[in-house]
């Protein structure tokens, strides 16, 4: 409906302005005396009944009271011999300003002017009319006199007075029903002749009730404009000047064209649909066989408009239900008008049903009198609503409220909605009983407003009170004002992962977001209200299967808090916002389950296929795996349309077709003709389209309810689509990419396991070329027993085995390449997932100052190092330990007004510093468990108060993330990491001795008699030195020692370990990689295993 | 006792599915099925004791969402939507939720899903019980 409305009050805009341009010429040709006078005035004339016309169908009758009056001064001038003065011409001009700033305004606002400011104009006009007549000029007060004393000032005005008032009695008021619709939007061609010869221009929208029901006829009249206006002088000319106005020629084709215009046809079938829904609607709820009353208007309206139409079978099949009225009609009668509509609407109107959309619950399906089911509730209420909001403040107060106030409430609200049978409302005002605390209580109340929105969004048919507090607008209200509540909760609920089942922590996040929504709902953000419910069902699909929400929801719906946050402060503040990052959010949300489901987007799929756009939204990820599947295996795709409902044989037959394995069913999706619903299948086949038409004609030899439609050609190149949906914007990706940041994780530790194992691979080449085989050969043959070799045979095993040496090192030669590549590759890996810290800081400006206002105070935030690159987890660590100092210091007794933070990053962490201007605080206990967390882990949290005043946070956040603390050491060229717990010491010297029971393995002598036996990791390339200065770790598992020969001790670390898996679980000494800091990969020693090993 | 259920779908096909899945819970039993909306709201004064709703959304005459606006007003059976349209996060999906969906389940390969019970059957059972057990 409301697209029709849009349609017609731009259509209103611009005829008005035509108009008042034609006035405005034709006043402006009068005044310089130039061409045919009377022309002029006629010209004159009609353009002010065209504007007269239009303002009065859309119901704006100081508008039209003034346009009204200008035209009867014209009338005077133009059919009573009225001397066109100078004074005429100058109160026309001034009447044209002031009716195109009625224009401007109305157009905007939708809604009448305020009569006052015009007031002095009416006075004016009438008093020059008074002179035109021969009559006394009115007194200017004479427009504030009741209705009753003008009337009988001038009888005839009377009956005009009475036109206008059913006019306007008809007239839609803020929302126009379908009907009024049509009406003004025929209106706005009120150009056109009439019908009927002896009807005048207003005729054509506001008489011939003899097709209107008594009731409407009996409406009672709004209060009509309070100024006794003259007789319109007779207009001789109307239907020639009306012809005129339509266009000439094409008027005379008659108002059957008005269906031509596509606009008009919608809205004719729109108007169509809405009242055979209306009528259903009535017939369904009616008890027993009696018709009611309500049936009669809906038809008379309709067939009002198709009189204008000259629908002559509507109008006989619409009057001939008329007539049941009198005869005393019953359901049955309703059941045959509602089928005969359907029957003419297929003829005349086509049958094609418009596209289910989202929107399609706007359709009026309210039931007749619904309007004033739906005052009265709310009526009955109100006293509830005062208990509601006493008790509530009461609570928001500390006063005590006793358990027999809630039942009171309970039971008042109870006894109040049970009589209007909507089951939820009931059941949710029971709830006012058990909700003692004021967050339950509040929770039960919103609950109930929205049981109440529901039942208005049925029976709100619009046009209700504009002093009527609905409760859908109580709802967005308190959501609107406590929007930055809701998100902060939403993030304490985020931030603590929402572990566990789904039922403990669900019911909490959907209410929240449920706020949310209404906040959004309240500013009009479509998207954002789309993005909230969305987001809501994908949690709630994670609730039902007992899962946790995974780190893309979560991720997702902190991205969708952050974005509100700034969203709503932008409008709090009465700016726009940027909603762009809620559309990318809101598509991020229709696509993640393709994500998880590891295939490409429905998108990419439908650019292969060339797929018809009514299948986009029937594909599911079973769907586009199964259509890449086929198109990996090359088959062939088609569509078929199938009427499946009306043969019961050949559904059988084809889904066995379909299921058999000679072709697959990808998905199917609906289409309607009329009100029978078919099938478009798209199927995959080997086979190619001459035999796939041949199986279903063989399937269904009549061809009628089983066709090829068309056959779809595979396009493999979607590399544009696939980039596109990638290459998302840069600063959605900095953020919100999740997805893509857990990829990026899983790619790095990919690269890093490789990188590990190549590592392991280079050290063992290279221990291989750096063996004397021949000297090998000649000790184990002399430790055998074996004479020695002959010269000769030395020289040619020399010359095999330096062969086999030559291939062992172009081997580690070529090692060496890959070893660099991959490292590039690594380096690559770690800068795809770093970002500038820019990107929590900006943001950071907005939620100190949001965050700041909330609390009552003002407080700015500036920063310094923005462009540090940070590891993306980090900067997640970093942006939630500075929202949460900043919000203690803006709790604070006397609150920081400025922040300053500076951001560095060292090798193996992140340095922050804020210093503000505020007082020393207490800290939160959020603030010390954070802060105990992170000492825990080697990094700092803590604030220092400065000398000369103000607070500095001092904040360390080591640079590695997870599990393991060790001891990051080299070898060679390769890291390893030494679990902590096992070090025992660090030791440099270079006293060893060999032990001859232990197989003259050497022994470091650490102390006079202790001596630890020395352990050279076997993937290690190094060696014990035999003299000077070698630096071991020395490590222990249960009661054994070992020395550990490196080369460098590059520091401790938290490391996050990943297990070898596969042949790489074989590499002795070792249990796994880890990153490290910068993204390099360490391997991880075992100690137990070095241990077993020896 | 088995739970009463109606099953609202305009594909006859899929009603039967449908059928043959709840015959396969015997928790769980079809008392009504309608083939649109307004079908189903006319049989919803018989069955006061409904306990659930299997729903699609794109049906003639009237759809499921308009059928959820209405229904909500008059039955206290769970509603779960069952559609081709409503995959996860979509906006139809989203649209469900706001018009006070209990469930939502997207069928697995369109309109007419012959494996609805092998590729949905968990989720749709798992989602029935818990909303008849809320």
């Amino acid at each position: 409906m409301s697209d029709e409305m849009d349609e017609i009050w731009e259509l209103y805009a611009d005829d008005g302005a035509q108009a008042l341009d034609a006035m405005e010429m034709a006043l402006e040709a009068l005044q310089a005396g130039e061409g045919d006078q009377a022309e002029h005035i006629g010209a004159l004339f009609r353009a002010v009944h065209t504007f007269k016309g239009n303002s009065r169908v859309l119901g704006l009758s100081t508008v039209e009271s003034r346009a009204h009056l200008s035209e009867d001064l014209i009338g005077l001038v133009r059919d009573e011999g009225a001397e066109l003065t100078e004074e005429i011409i100058d109160v026309l001009i001034e009447s044209g300003d002031i009716l195109r700033g009625m224009l401007d305004e109305t157009a905007v606002s939708r809604a009448d002017v305020a009569p006052e400011p015009s007031e002095h104009l009416m006075d004016r006009l009438r008093a020059v009319i008074a002179v035109c007549k021969g009559e006394e000029p009115p007194a200017a007060a004479a427009s504030d006199a009741p209705a009753e004393e003008k009337a009988e000032e001038t009888p005839e005005s009377v009956a005009e007075a009475d036109d206008e008032s059913e006019a306007e009695a008809e007239a839609p008021a803020a929302a126009p029903a379908a009907n009024d619709a049509m009406f003004a939007a025929m209106a706005s061609l009120n150009d056109l002749p009439e019908p009927s010869g002896d009807r005048d221009d207003d005729d054509f929208f506001d008489d011939d009730h003899g097709d209107r029901s008594e009731e409407e006829l009996a409406e009672p009249e709004p209060a009509p404009e309070p100024e006794p206006e003259p007789e319109p002088a007779p207009e001789p000319e109307k239907t020639e000047a009306a012809a005129e106005d339509a266009g000439g020629e094409e008027a005379d084709s008659g108002l059957t064209r008005l269906l031509d215009d596509p606009v008009y046809l919608k809205i004719f079938t729109d108007m169509v649909v809405s009242t055979i829904d209306d009528l259903s609607l009535i017939r369904d709820v009616a008890d027993g066989e009696e018709l009611p009353e309500g049936a009669f208007p809906k038809a008379s309206s309709l067939c009002y408009a198709c009189e204008q139409l000259d629908l002559t079978e509507w109008v006989e099949t619409l009057q001939a239900f008329e007539a049941k009225k009198s005869e005393g009609g019953t359901l049955s009668d309703l059941g045959g008008l509602i089928e005969s509509l359907q029957k003419l609407k297929a003829a005349d109107l086509g049958g094609d049903e418009p596209e289910p959309e989202p929107e399609a619950e706007e359709a009026d399906t309210a039931p007749a009198g619904s309007n004033d089911t739906l005052v009265s509730l709310i009526n009955d209420l109100e006293e509830v609503f005062e208990d509601i909001n006493q008790l509530t403040a009461r609570m928001e107060a500390g006063q005590a409220v006793e358990a027999q106030e809630f039942n009171d409430l309970s039971d008042k609200a109870v006894k109040v909605v049970t009589p209007y049978e909507f089951i939820r409302v009931t059941e949710a005002a029971m709830g006012f009983a058990d909700s003692h605390k004021l967050k339950d209580f509040r929770s039960v109340e919103l609950k109930f407003y929205e049981e109440l929105a529901s039942v208005e969004g049925v029976l709100n048919k619009g046009g209700l009170p504009e002093d009527l507090m609905l409760p859908s607008q109580r709802l967005k209200n308190w959501c609107s004002e406590h929007i930055f509540d809701t998100l902060r909760d939403l993030r304490i609920g985020l931030d603590s992962g929402h572990k566990g089942s789904g039922s403990t922590w669900f019911p909490e996040f959907e209410q929240l977001m449920r706020r949310a929504f209404n906040a959004s709902a309240y500013y009009e953000i479509e998207t954002a209200s789309q993005l909230t419910m969305a987001l809501v069902d994908l949690f709630a699909r994670t609730r039902v299967s007992s899962q946790s929400p995974d780190v893309i929801l979560i991720q997702m719906a902190r991205g969708f808090v952050d974005t509100m946050e700034l969203v709503f402060d932008a409008l709090t503040q009465g700016d726009t916002p940027d909603i762009a990052k809620i559309e990318a959010l809101f598509e991020e949300a229709a696509n993640v389950s393709f994500l998880a489901s590891g295939v490409v987007t429905a998108r990419s799929i439908e650019q292969k296929l060339g797929l018809p756009k009514e299948f986009h939204r029937v594909l599911s990820p079973e769907s586009v795996k199964s259509a890449q599947s086929c198109i990996d295996n090359g088959l062939h795709f088609f569509i078929l349309t199938c009427d499946l409902n009306e043969d019961d044989k050949l559904a059988e037959n084809f889904l066995d077709w379909i299921s058999s394995g000679k072709a697959k069913m990808i998905t199917n999706v609906t289409v309607f003709v009329d009100d029978k619903t078919i099938f478009d299948f798209l199927i995959a086949a080997p086979m190619t389209e001459d035999i796939v038409a041949e199986a279903v004609s063989h399937l269904d030899p009549s061809g009628k309810k089983l066709t090829l439609k068309m056959a779809l050609e595979v396009v493999e190149e979607a590399a544009p689509v696939a980039a596109a949906e990638t290459a998302a914007s840069a600063e959605d990706a900095q953020i919100f990419a999740s997805g893509a940041m857990t990829e990026n994780l899983k790619l790095l530790e990919a690269v890093g396991e490789i990188s590990a194992a190549q590592s392991m691979i280079g050290a063992m080449l290279h221990k291989a070329s750096t063996r004397d085989l021949l000297y090998e050969v000649q000790t184990k043959m002399a430790e055998a027993g074996l004479p020695e070799l002959p010269l000769r045979a030395r020289g040619v095993l020399r010359g095999v085995f330096e062969e086999y040496l030559t291939e062992i090192q172009a081997i580690n030669e070529a090692e060496a390449q890959l070893s660099s590549q991959l490292s590039q590759l690594q380096e690559e890996s770690v800068s795809m997932r770093s970002r500038p810290a820019e990107v929590i800081l900006r943001p950071m400006q907005t939620f100190v100052s949001t965050e700041a206002r909330k609390l009552g105070s003002s407080a700015q935030f500036s920063y310094v190092g923005g462009e540090c690159s940070l590891d993306q987890l980090v900067l997640e660590e970093v942006r939630g330990l500075l929202k949460l100092a900043i919000s203690d210091r803006l709790r604070a007794k006397e609150p920081p007004s400025k922040f300053f933070l500076a951001i560095d990053r060292e090798e193996d962490r992140v340095r922050v510093e804020i210093t503000d201007n505020g007082k020393e605080c207490a800290l939160s206990d959020d603030f010390k468990a954070a802060s105990h967390e992170l000492t825990r882990r080697k990094g700092v949290m803590r604030f220092v108060t400065l000398p000369n005043g103000g607070v500095r946070l001092m904040l360390e956040v080591p640079l590695h993330t997870i599990v393991l603390e060790g001891m990051v050491v080299k070898i060679g060229d390769v890291r390893y990491v030494l679990p902590i717990e096992s070090i025992q010491r660090i030791h440099q010297g270079s006293k060893t001795v060999p032990i001859k029971a232990a197989g003259n393995r050497r022994m470091l002598v650490v102390d006079d008699n202790d001596y630890v036996p020395i352990r050279v990791l076997s993937s290690a390339r190094t060696q014990v030195h035999s003299s000077g200065q070698q630096l071991y770790v020395i490590v222990r598992n249960n009661a054994s020692r070992m020395a550990i020969p490196v080369d460098e001790l590059l520091g401790q670390q938290l490391v996050l370990l990943r297990p070898l898996r596969g042949v790489l679980s074989m590499v002795p000494d070792v249990t796994g990689v880890a990153i490290l800091s910068g993204g390099e990969i360490g391997m991880v020693v075992s100690v137990s295993r070095i241990e077993a090993a020896a | 006792m088995a739970y009463k259920v109606m099953v609202v779908d305009d594909a006859a096909m899929m009603r039967l599915y449908i059928s043959s899945f709840l015959n396969s819970l015997p928790d769980f039993k079809m008392v009504a099925q309608a083939s649109n909306g307004q079908e189903a709201l006319d049989k919803l004064s018989d069955l006061p004791d409904l306990d659930l709703i299997l729903l699609d959304i794109e049906m003639p005459v009237m759809d499921g969402l308009e059928f959820l606006r209405h229904a909500k007003l008059k039955t206290r059976a769970k509603i779960c939507m069952l559609s081709s349209v409503t995959v996860s996060g979509s906006p139809l999906a989203a649209k469900a939720r706001e018009l006070g969906a209990d469930g939502v389940v997207a069928k697995p390969s369109g309109t007419v899903s012959h494996d609805l019970e092998e590729k949905t059957g968990d989720e749709l059972r798992s989602v029935m019980r818990s909303l008849v057990a809320a």
